[in-house]
């Protein structure tokens, strides 16, 4: 204890080249604990970090994909995979997102205009995000999607369940797939919500029971009306459809003003940024 | 000192100081960084970097809060506060790196304004889980910034020391606003129950140590003595060791005797500096220095040698056979008042 107390008699100053002898050896042991304890804890801290998903974003790699694309209920692309034992075509969905937190709604919809509209054929180039058996392509900007010969039909969405519940949180694919991480949860909530703002079509995850996408009555996907829940433990009721390598969840839009008083929230957000854009 | 910065430049102990806190962090940062590598490589680099500046800003705040405190209740420490400000410049760069990555990471690209983002994207206001904990750490970073800013002795000059020591016990504040950042955000996420542990251990020992260095303060000023414009006995000449002081509390002000060269003299025990206590100082070359960042007196007249300008107050001082008097009126600072000679 003795060598910890130096005499007391030793006076420190910090301007002086040199401090006195007890009170060196002293800070020196304590600085050595210090620093030991810090990588501690350093070592400690990361290992005890939630397992981050191991999804992909390419980032900085440009791919060329080709499939037939569409806008509803949400921009995707279809490639071909071959058939099935019955003869029917199947398609990997590819959902289509725009640069960092948009959307590629209007680069779609101007691309299908100036082509046969849905289900024209494409090239795209942009850079794929994938994980958990789910794809997204980030596509920059319109001059990236080139319309090449041939079309298919839209194919609708089979009924599976009439009524089906299930828990779960929102999150935004595009993060949630690939581009962060963690990309769900409280620390990702503001994120997500700016995301699904911008017009990435939310997306539904109920853990072990899979991915969905989320449609109103009318077959419009439902997008900033769940912002205020999103990151939240929620359970939905809804029509259970199969659609491609998706499944979407039809649930009435009642429900998720319900759940948050979403619409007052989501009225202010858009007032909000009604007015952030003029300010702009 | 007020009329030379240039006297405290880079000499070898801070040169020291700095080195080790340069190293520290780099330590950390590898450390940190190399072992969440290592053990799940699926991490992406923003996150290694939001997250070791973040968890190492988080540390060095809870060593800067326990320098004060262990200064306190032992002088070993002061080594540590001589350079803090050099600790808390760089826990607010740390900080605003983990800060602006956040905000590029989360909120940028998005359809507004990123700092607008911060502010308007989750706006659970109303509910305390679900309460958007970024705007802690951003006002947290706020008020470290304004530390940083005015760390210098230029700004502690400039804006009275009462404001400058004002501002800085925002730390506190920030400290707890940091706490909140962490509650609310991640620690909802995380499923080990590490960080909450550790967060609690830090602020449990941050308390202590404030709890233990303000009941040291208290104990010293029990011999608060009640007096009139007379003197009054305070010890025996024997009490005080040379070159050293005693401190008397009279009248609430605390007020350091000097013992000297076979003289006695009184002044104010706070420093103009930053409120150290002189009466815990030495007389070094014939000048009381203070204890935490050596500011100088001269003990008869409570003035800083030429060139400086600091001045304290003055008190009369006498000896009684071997009893030691002091008459506890101050006189204006600065003014020379006779120390009493020991025969
Ligand atoms: C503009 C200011 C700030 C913003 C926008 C911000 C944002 C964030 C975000 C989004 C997270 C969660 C990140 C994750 O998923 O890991 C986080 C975590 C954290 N922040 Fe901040 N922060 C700010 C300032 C600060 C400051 C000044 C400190 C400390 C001195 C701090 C300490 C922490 C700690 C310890 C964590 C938990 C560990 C982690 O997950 O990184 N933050 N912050
Ligand atoms: S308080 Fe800084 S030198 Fe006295």
């Amino acid at each position: 204890m003795k060598k910890w107390f130096p005499d007391r008699n030793e006076f420190y100053i910090g301007y002086l080249p040199n401090a006195p002898d007890g009170i060196t050896r002293v800070i020196r042991k304590v600085i050595l604990l210090l620093g030991i304890i810090s990588i501690c804890l350093a070592a400690l801290l990361a290992w005890h970090q939630k397992k981050f998903s191991p999804a992909n974003f390419e980032y900085g790699v440009n791919t060329d994909i080709e499939g037939f694309i569409f806008e509803d209920p949400i921009p995707h692309v279809l490639i071909p995979l071959g058939r099935d034992q019955l003869g029917q075509q199947l398609y990997q969905t590819v959902l289509l997102v725009g640069f960092g937190k948009s959307g590629s709604q209007n680069a779609i919809h101007q691309i299908l205009k100036s082509g046969h509209g849905p289900g024209s054929k494409a090239r795209l180039n942009g850079s794929l995000i994938y994980g958990d058996g789910k794809a997204l392509i980030q596509i920059d900007k319109v001059s990236d999607i080139t319309l090449i010969e041939g079309q298919i039909d839209h194919v609708a969405a089979v009924q599976t369940d009439e009524s089906f519940s299930i828990t779960g949180e929102i999150v935004d694919p595009k993060c949630y797939f690939g581009v962060m991480k963690p990309g769900e949860g409280k620390a990702h909530r503001a994120c997500a919500i700016r995301c699904i703002a911008g017009g990435i079509p939310p997306v539904f995850n109920g853990g072990p029971d899979g991915y969905y996408l989320l449609v109103d009555e009318s077959d419009k996907p439902i997008s900033t009306e769940v912002a205020s829940i999103v990151g939240d433990v929620i359970t939905l009721s809804g029509k259970r459809m199969h659609w491609h390598d998706w499944t979407i969840l039809q649930i009435d839009s009642r429900t998720i003003d319900e759940l948050s008083a979403a619409k007052r929230w989501r009225e202010n957000l858009l007032a909000f940024e009604q007015g952030m854009t003029q300010c702009n | 000192m007020s009329a030379s910065y240039q006297s405290i430049l880079w000499n070898r102990q801070k040169k020291i100081y700095d080195l080790v806190l340069v190293c520290f962090v780099v330590a950390y940062i590898s450390i940190f960084i190399t072992t969440t590598a290592v053990l799940d490589p699926d991490v992406t680099q923003e996150t290694l970097i939001i997250r070791s500046t973040s968890t190492l800003a988080l540390l060095l705040l809870h060593v800067i809060l326990c320098i004060g405190p262990l200064a306190r209740l032992n002088p070993v420490f002061l080594p540590l506060l001589y350079n803090r400000r050099h600790l808390g410049v760089t826990m607010f760069f740390i900080g605003a790196i983990h800060g602006t990555f956040s905000i590029i990471q989360f909120h940028s690209l998005g359809n507004i304004n990123p700092i607008l983002s911060l502010f308007l994207s989750n706006t659970h206001y109303e509910s305390f889980i679900k309460f958007p904990f970024e705007v802690f750490g951003f006002f947290a970073l706020i008020i470290f910034f304004l530390m940083a800013i005015t760390s210098h002795d230029f700004w502690l000059h400039n804006l009275s020391p009462r404001v400058w020591k004002t501002l800085h016990m925002f730390v506190y504040i920030a400290y707890l606003s940091i706490i909140l950042h962490v509650m609310l955000g991640v620690i909802q996420y995380e499923t080990s129950p590490v960080l909450v542990v550790l967060l609690a251990v830090g602020f449990v020992a941050v308390t202590i140590l404030h709890l233990a260095a303000g009941r040291r303060e208290q104990l010293n000023d029990r011999e608060q003595i009640e007096v009139k414009n007379d003197f009054v006995k305070v010890c025996n000449i024997d009490d005080i060791a040379d070159n050293r002081a005693k401190v008397v509390a009279l009248n609430g002000e605390r007020i350091a005797i000097f013992k000297y060269s076979n003289k006695l003299s009184a002044i104010s025990n706070v420093c103009k500096h930053q409120n150290g206590p002189l009466g815990e100082g030495r007389i070094v070359d014939g000048c009381i220095t203070c204890p935490w960042h050596g500011y100088q007196y001269l003990p008869h007249n409570g003035s800083s040698p030429p060139p400086f300008k600091e001045k304290v107050a003055t008190y009369d001082v006498k000896l009684v056979g071997k009893e030691v008097w002091l008459n506890p009126v101050a006189y204006p600072d600065g003014t020379e008042r006779e120390p009493a000679t020991i025969n």
